[in-house]
Order: structure tokens, then sequence, then C-alpha cells
């Protein structure tokens, strides 16, 4: 409705601006749209640095990446078995 | 430039090599070897060439037959009564202007057949024989036509086109429109200016007294 | 009788992808089943020119690896209902395709839809090979610049030798001004050189930008010139016999401004 009143009184978007917003959620979704070997990477310096603090079951673990039409979560399901006592915090 | 000691020539039983009967040895090795490196893809692998050999020894013999058999050319030495009778030259100086079809006709006595296409050679092809080609067609920008012979096109010629591309300085290049990026007879070159025209009438190039010239002719 | 089609070029940025889109609505509008297939994967933009790239789900190379049935992945267009996307990976690259798969998917597609658009990636390697194996017409579009006269001069050769012999031509970016003044290779330059029937002249024209912008093809808008020459495109593959716009020549005040240097 509004935005019809908007084109009645000759304000209608600028189309650049329509085309940067279909830009940006567009790059958004190609740039979470990771291959699988960085996935991997990923993965890996996760294990790595969460292991630095308590000890994780790495079969179990599930990592990926939720998207909707224009946002994208990266969801980590770690189960975890022990803390460590002595986290030693390797920096 | 190309007035050598070695020529190519086409014949009915394949491709001869012509020696200056005077010449030095090692200057017909000098200059067989520089062609063979030129890159002209001519010589493909398996290519059977005769020497007409009376005017070697056997040395001589065996040295041409390894250098070719390096670049993967077969030599076959034969003594001059075998070898197939080559074309006169033309003189370059007195040609009269001969009719474009006729001309084509005589070479074909002496030169194997003529490769003819029947279709518009397009960017990025190539047609190379060692006789003469009839393009019925045009020969696009990016296109190459390499013959030993002569290169009659029925068409516009706008690509590059190389007649006598064994040395044969009285090949030429007939088109309806010649308009090409570069035309070569022999060892010479030509480029075409760069703002052309689309000709009203067919042209030869041809070379004469050392140049390309080219002339308007009719079909 | 359903018809594919391969829309391509040789050199990039001609307006392959525009072309394809804007035809596909174009049949699209006059009630015809249309399946769009973008072939550019890694770099994919079909989607983006219908204003379809929210509604990706599954993809081409879902698809051909067996992963989903093809109608879980085709996206239909917001507004014509009987036109739909079936849209490229982003992330793979033109390996990801080979010829044979392309061509069992057009076998299977052919059953239910009149026509399947492939819009195809530039240049001559195996992306192209993949994208015209299953075509029974193809399309070359151009520019009137030397690069790209040559470029499809390329492909037409490519595509003879590959057994495609039918091939129609569509010149775009057409600046009417600079033919006149014989600054811009004209129809007849290109159709000597190119030698192919020729199906559309699209004149250059911005509201191909602000199309773009928005995600809705200019053959929608009335006012356009472009628009209006592929709702000609598409007319002459339906078979109607529609001759060539005469592109509107210099009026008196662009004249009066070039004299003066403007």
């Amino acid at each position: 409705m509004l935005e019809a009143l908007m084109k009645i009184f000759g304000k209608s978007e600028k189309t650049k601006d329509i085309a940067r917003k279909r830009l940006q959620v567009v790059l958004i979704h190609d740039r979470a749209n990771i291959s699988p070997e960085v996935m991997e990477h990923l993965r890996d310096d996760i294990i790595k640095v969460i292991s630095n603090y308590m000890e994780i079951n790495q079969q179990d673990m599930e990592i990926s990446l939720a998207n909707d039409s224009d946002s994208v979560a990266l969801v980590a399901n770690i189960p975890v078995q022990k803390m460590k006592h002595d986290a030693s915090i390797h920096r | 430039m190309n007035e050598g000691v070695v020529k190519f020539k086409g014949s009915r039983s394949g491709l001869q090599l012509v020696l200056e009967e005077a010449a030095d040895f090692s200057a017909i090795e000098d200059e067989i070897r520089e062609k063979l490196e030129s890159g002209s893809n001519f010589f493909c692998k398996g290519t059977l060439i005769q020497v007409v050999s009376s005017s070697l020894s056997e040395d001589e013999k065996k040295k041409l037959s390894n250098l070719f058999h390096t670049h993967g050319v077969v030599m076959r030495a034969v003594a001059a009564e075998e070898a197939e009778p080559l074309p006169a030259e033309e003189p370059a100086a007195a040609e009269p202007p001969v009719e474009a079809d006729s001309a084509v006709r005589d070479k074909d006595q002496s030169v194997q057949e003529m490769t003819v296409v029947n279709r518009t050679v397009r960017g990025g092809e190539e047609i190379s024989s060692k006789s003469s080609i009839l393009i019925c067609g045009n020969v696009n920008p990016g296109a190459q036509i390499i013959a030993g012979g002569s290169i009659d096109i029925r068409g516009t010629c706008r690509g590059i086109v190389h007649a006598g591309a064994y040395g044969d300085t009285s090949a030429f290049v007939i088109a309806d429109h010649l308009m090409p990026v570069q035309i070569r007879i022999a060892g010479l070159i030509a480029r075409s200016p760069d703002h052309v025209e689309k000709s009203a009438r067919a042209e030869r190039a041809s070379i004469k007294n050392g140049q390309i010239i080219i002339e308007p002719i009719e079909r | 009788m359903s018809e594919v089609i391969v829309i391509t070029s040789g050199k990039g940025g001609v307006g392959k992808t525009t072309t394809t889109a804007n035809l596909g609505v174009g049949l699209a509008m006059r009630g015809k089943s249309v399946v769009l297939i973008d072939t550019d994967t890694g770099l994919r933009n079909l989607d983006l020119l219908l204003g379809l790239e929210n509604r990706i789900m599954y993809d081409l190379i879902d698809v051909t690896e067996g992963r989903v049935p093809y109608k879980k992945a085709l996206v239909r267009h917001k507004k014509y209902e009987s036109l739909f996307l079936l849209p490229t990976s982003q992330v793979k690259d033109k390996m990801a395709v080979n010829p044979a798969q392309v061509v069992a998917l057009c076998d299977e597609l052919r059953k239910e839809y009149d026509y399947i658009i492939i819009d195809c990636p530039a240049g001559i390697e195996q992306g192209f090979k993949t994208a015209i194996a299953a075509a029974d017409c193809a399309i070359v579009v151009t520019m009137p610049e030397i690069s790209a006269v040559r470029d499809a001069d390329k492909i037409i050769g490519e595509l003879g030798r590959a057994d495609k012999d039918n091939i129609k031509l569509v010149v775009n970016r057409i600046r009417p001004q600079m033919v006149q003044s014989g600054d811009m290779l004209d129809m007849d330059d290109i159709n000597d050189i190119l030698s192919i029937q020729c199906i559309g002249q699209v004149p250059d024209d911005e509201m191909v930008v602000t199309a773009t912008n928005k995600g809705e093809p200019v053959i929608t808008v009335e006012s356009s010139l472009a628009g209006k020459a592929y709702r000609n495109v598409v007319g002459r593959i339906c078979g109607e016999d529609i001759p060539f716009m005469d592109f509107p020549k210099e009026g008196f005040f662009t004249k009066l401004k070039r004299a003066f240097g403007l």
C-alpha cells in the first residue's frame, strides 16, 4: 500500500537501489555456499580450538550452514564428553 | 628473397625437392633445415618427399635423409629419369593477363588434385593442400588457406591466404572480393591496407618483379 | 513438437542470458510452456535476470547427479505460470555436467514442455559443448563489433562441426546513430560475413539495464524498443513473418548538437 502511494507521488524506488539490495542478498548466498573442502577445514579448525577447552565427540559432531531467504547461520552441534581441568589456553 | 637453392614442387607422384645443380651442399642443407624448422606446418609427419638425387653423393643423400627424418618426413631418393617432369616456371615479367580459369587449369595438369571446398570457411578453420585450392564460398576473418599451388576464391576473402607455400613464386590468389588480412605468395608477404573497401571487381594477387601486386581481372 | 534451442555466442557479454530470459518470458506470454536451463555453472546469472534468485532450492547438478528429480529443481516464474527456470550451481564448475547428461535431461523435458531454452556459457570449451549437445536449433547472438562477429563466426563453424546446422542469428546492442554515421558495422556487413538467417535486430536500450536491476526482462516493457525487438523475435520463432524495425534516425536537434560538437 505504501509502495503504491509512493509510486503515485513519484517517489518509486530507484532501480539501482533495488539492484543493490538484491546483489547484497545474493552475495551472502554465494559466499555461504562454500565448497566441501572448505567445510572440512572449518570442521578441523573448530575441533582443534574447542579441544583446547573440552574433550568432544568428533564422530557425532555436526557442522552445517543453514540459510533461508535472507540470512545465513553456521550451526554447530558438538557433544561434550569432558571439560578439561587444566584448560591451558593456547594463544 | 627466396631465389634459393632449394625448391619444393607438387607433382603427380607427390612432393618433390628440386636442387640447384651448381649449389654447394652445405647451403642446400642449411636451407632445408631452415624450411623444416620454420614452423609452417606443411611438413606433417609421414610426408613423403622425392629428391632428385643425381647430383648428390651417397653421403650427402644420407645427411639429407636424416635431416628430414628428425622432422618426421620420409625422403626417397630418385634418379632424374624416374621423377615426374616439373612444369616450367612462367617467366614473371612477360606474363600476359591470363584468364583466371585457364591459368588454374594449366596448373592442374602438373599438379595432383585440386582441393575443392564447397562452403564458406569460417574463423578458426584451416584448409591446406600441397596443390591448388578452390573455395566456393567466403573465407572469413580468422580462417587460413595454405596451398602449395594457387588459390581461387569464389566469394569474399577476408582471412589469411598463402599460395605457393613451398616456394612456387608463380602461384597466385584470385578472389571475387580480395580483402584478406594477409596474403603470402611463396616467401613474400603483403598486408592489406587498414581501410579496405569491398572492390567491385575480382582481383588477382601475384608476384611480379619481386613484389606481390594486385590487379583486377575479368571472371 | 517440442523444441530445444541453445542460445550461444562465443564472445561474452553480448546478451545471451538477456536474450534467453526475454525469449522465455515472451514465449510464456503467448501461453507456451517453457523451461530455461542455465548452464553457466559457477557463474550463474539467468536466475538474476528473471528475479528468481531467492527461490533456488536445487540446481542442474543436483538433477544430473540424481539427487533430485528435475521437477523439484524447477523454479516457477513469479508471474508467468508456464515459465520455469532450471538454475545451475554457483559452487561447482562446468566440468560437473557432461553432454550426455544434458541430452538425457532434455529428452525427459521434451515430453512435458513446448520449448526448452538453454543459456550457453561464453567460450568454446566443455561448457559450450555440453550446452549444445541436445539442441535442435541454435541462436547465435552477436553485436555489431568486430571481435563479437569474429567469435560468432568461429562458433558457427564449431556448431557445424557438431552437426548442428539449424542456426539463426540475433544481432544485439545495435546503435542506430552509429550505424547511420558509418561508425558501426551494419546488418549487410554482418550478414555477408556470417551468412546465416537473421531473426533478430535488437537496439541498445538503457531500459535493459533498469530491467535487469529489477529482475523483470525488458520484453515486458511496452515502451522499450529492445523489448519490442524481442517481441518480434518471439513472433518469428513462432513462425510469423515480421519485418525488421526501422530504427529512428537522428532527430533535428541531435544533428544540431553534433554539428556543434556537443
